[in-house]
């Protein structure tokens, strides 16, 4: 009965919210603004030249890596001081999303780094933190996969988000004392930027977010329906177990 | 605790309401602490009094953390150099393996007798069995550190600077207590789960990747005659992080322990 | 910090449980499907069925190691001198010693010997050292293991292991007593030993729920049987005159 009308919530909040599409469209706009901005308006770098482009997609991605892995968090603690299947999907999507995102980050950082940096690892803070929450968010999708889909598992899994999030800080810290034995990096969001180069950078870390929340926003929903989905089963078979009781019971009276 | 003497309005029935009072308010209460000591010290006693009778972890482990050092030390060149930035490596590779052992085995004499099933009925013992299996791991981890670390620097021909031993000592065990803490919770969530085998290393490394690395870069600064005060700054921070664990752990471990 | 040797402070003495529609679902299946059941002290109450009937499951939610999926469970506790009615889940979260288990699995180590078990437990229920040694000897004596207090569980035949498991979850003084099986493997004397120890605690007004496939139990330990099909109680109430497998055999057909 609980389920059934957290479900029916779910849906008729993002029903009744008809922003969606106007949310589709904004990203669109947005990324094709982001992609002019990023080309057209903001000038070719000095000393990197056109593989500097890069920057305008790889910073914003660990936004969005962040956002997701920041939802995973706060709806893990959601879970577990009150356990629903609701808040569970919005952690574990989250999770995903924030996963695909770290993924792009890892690849176009390295792309960058090579040709400036001379290497493709470099243990510089924010890379080195965000490969390590790429392996504990890792761990979390792999632990939702393998294992089965009990109230214990989503327990672990919740826990791992947390102390995943906890670690963000520490690995932070940790990698910035590195200082004085790893090559030192400048940072790309640094006071050198020309002007142009700031809108655009700034006008895509806002667009990551948008396509963010619209990735999100639709993974949640295919939950919302998968577990619609399963409701109806569950219902199905709970009508073919009757069903199959009563004509049971006539067939045994007629005889 | 104001509102709890109220009446709690539960919403379980189908139909209306019910107005239930709350277990507070009718004067129910679960144990305090000087119960709670006694439970960790039972508990400690209980695992010690199995272990001393069987003396299969203490064995395997040890035997395991001998293979573990003898197998990097030999898979690595003898060159003086090289042996010193390395040990610190293979160490903290030796300690965090053995301890995934030791950590595993601690639950699974739980599991024989679903005893957990009997220990989460009693009031107040998730928290005393969080302690009393902490402190059993650390006491493992410990052995094997009485191995692994002698055994080590001498195979690999490394020496200790007399006045950078305390600062090894307190890297080894701000790391290991971290280590054996988040080890202790994840184990324990695991061990009604069926794949648990390969579960406790894929969910345990990466949350522990952190303070592991911590660990390596104190212990390579000991060994390598860096500056001490960059050793013990490490430490410091390897401290304040076991804390924030420690705070964590014991939340966490309260909360997955419970029934489904 | 007084510690209770029985009923002492801070504890609650479950008289009534009341289920209305407690339904559980693992992930397919629905379990149990809407189980109303009134259960008072001083009642031998047995769940009978068959496999996949859902017995073991109530049994686990009785013992609020798991929650139902709907449906409400209220206890009647006399705590402090006056009755009180408790949500049982609540109750349960603040402290769960009113229970007494004896489920599928021992509950107990195998590497300690009956005495040493009994002994850690009563300790963890708060209950003092020599008072604890004790309750673990009289009970040990009560259900038969009096000679077998010092031999490791290891050892132990699957009748003394059962009765262990037992005297086990007797330990603190529960009021609720909640049996899985608790006639398998034993002899014919243990099962005389069981079945007066369940005398006993319906005469000390306990509440005793147990499953059962043993259908020839003596009359006077059955105070009331619940047959479980598929989720649901298909007949509920004393045998009577009938024997107890003839009154099962009527409920199922």
């Amino acid at each position: 009965m609980g389920a059934k009308r957290t479900e029916g919530g779910t849906r008729a909040k993002l029903g009744a919210f008809a922003a969606y599409p106007v949310l589709v469209l904004v990203a669109a706009i947005a990324v094709v603004v982001s992609l002019y901005l990023a080309f057209e308006v903001a000038p070719i770098e000095k000393e990197m030249g056109v593989v500097q482009k890069i920057f305008y997609f790889h910073v914003p991605s660990a936004v969005g890596a962040y956002a997701g892995f920041f939802c995973a968090f706060i709806f893990s603690i959601w879970y577990l001081l009150r356990p629903s299947d609701r808040v569970d999907a919005l952690a574990r999507c989250g999770a995903e999303i924030g996963m695909v995102f770290c993924a792009m980050v890892l690849t176009s950082g390295p792309l960058w780094a090579r040709p400036v940096w001379g290497t493709f690892f470099v243990f510089d803070p924010q890379l080195t933190a965000t490969l390590f929450l790429f392996l504990i968010y890792g761990a979390y999708v792999i632990v939702r996969f393998v294992a089965s889909d009990s109230p214990r598992i989503k327990k672990i899994a919740a826990v791992i988000a947390i102390f995943g999030f906890i670690d963000v800080p520490i690995i932070h810290i940790s990698v910035k004392r590195w200082g004085g034995t790893h090559p030192l990096v400048e940072r790309e969001g640094g006071g050198g930027l020309h002007p142009d180069m700031k809108v655009a950078f700034y006008f895509a870390m806002a667009t990551f977010l948008v396509v963010y929340a619209v990735i999100y926003w639709l993974r949640v929903r295919i939950a919302a329906q998968h577990a619609r989905l399963r409701d109806l089963e569950h219902e199905v078979d709970e009508r073919a177990d009757e069903i199959a009781e009563l004509t049971a019971r006539t067939e045994g009276a007629s005889v | 605790m104001s509102d709890s003497t109220q009446p709690v309005r539960r919403r379980r029935a189908r139909g209306a309401a019910e107005i239930l009072q709350s277990p507070a308010a009718i004067g129910v209460a679960p144990g305090g602490f000087s119960l709670r000591v006694k439970q960790v010290g039972l508990l400690v006693y209980k695992d010690a009094l199995t272990e001393l009778r069987t003396r299969d972890t203490v064995t395997t482990l040890l035997f395991f953390a001998l293979l573990m050092v003898v197998i990097f030390v030999f898979s690595l060149s003898a060159d003086e150099r090289v042996a010193q930035q390395v040990a610190s490596g293979v160490l903290w590779i030796a300690i965090a393996f053995a301890g995934t052992l030791a950590i595993d085995r601690s639950f699974t004499r739980e599991q024989e007798g679903n005893t957990l099933t009997a220990l989460v009925l009693i009031p107040g013992v998730t928290r005393a069995l969080f302690v009393a299996k902490t402190l059993l791991n650390l006491f493992y981890l410990t052995l094997v550190e009485l191995l692994v670390v002698p055994l080590t620097l001498t195979m690999l021909g490394v020496s200790v600077p007399d006045d950078a031993m305390l600062c090894l000592l307190g890297a080894l065990a701000t790391g290991t207590i971290g280590f054996v803490i988040i080890g202790t919770v994840i184990s324990a969530m695991l061990v009604a789960i069926r794949r648990r085998g390969v579960l406790l290393p894929i969910v345990l490394y990466p949350i522990a990747i952190p303070l592991l690395v911590m660990g390596v870069e104190a212990t390579s600064i000991v060994l390598e005659n860096q500056p001490l005060e960059q050793g013990w700054s490490w430490v410091k921070i390897m401290a304040a992080i076991d804390v924030v664990y420690l705070f964590g752990g014991a939340w966490l471990f309260g909360l997955v322990i419970e029934e489904e | 910090m007084t510690s209770p040797a029985s009923a002492g402070t801070g504890r609650a003495r479950v008289k009534r449980v009341r289920l209305r529609g407690i339904a559980r679902r693992f992930s397919r299946q629905l379990v149990l499907r809407g189980i109303d059941l009134d259960l008072k002290q001083g009642e031998i109450v047995l769940l009978l069925g068959s496999n996949g009937a859902g017995k073991t499951t109530l049994l686990r939610i009785l013992s609020t190691l798991l929650a139902p999926t709907r449906g409400s469970a209220v206890a009647l506790v006399e705590s402090d001198g006056a009755d009180h009615e408790v949500d049982l889940f609540a109750l349960a979260t603040w402290r769960r010693d009113f229970i007494g288990l004896v489920s599928h699995a021992s509950l107990v180590y195998d590497d300690l010997t009956g005495l040493e078990n009994l002994t850690l437990f009563a300790g963890l229920y708060g209950l003092p050292p020599d008072v604890a040694r004790s309750r673990a000897e009289t009970l040990l004596g009560d259900l038969g293991l009096g000679d077998a207090g010092d031999k490791r569980v290891a050892a132990y035949s699957r009748g003394m292991r059962q009765r262990l498991s037992i005297a086990r979850a007797l330990l603190q003084n529960p009021s609720l007593i909640l049996l899985d099986e608790p006639f398998t493997g034993l002899d014919q004397a243990g099962f005389r030993i069981v079945c007066q120890m369940l005398r006993r605690l319906r005469e000390e007004g306990k509440l005793v729920v147990l499953i059962t496939h043993h259908l020839t139990l003596p009359d006077d330990v059955i105070d009331r049987a619940v047959v479980l099909r598929r989720g649901v109680v298909a007949r509920d109430g004393n045998p009577g005159s009938m024997s107890l497998a003839s009154w099962y055999e009527e409920a199922l057909a």
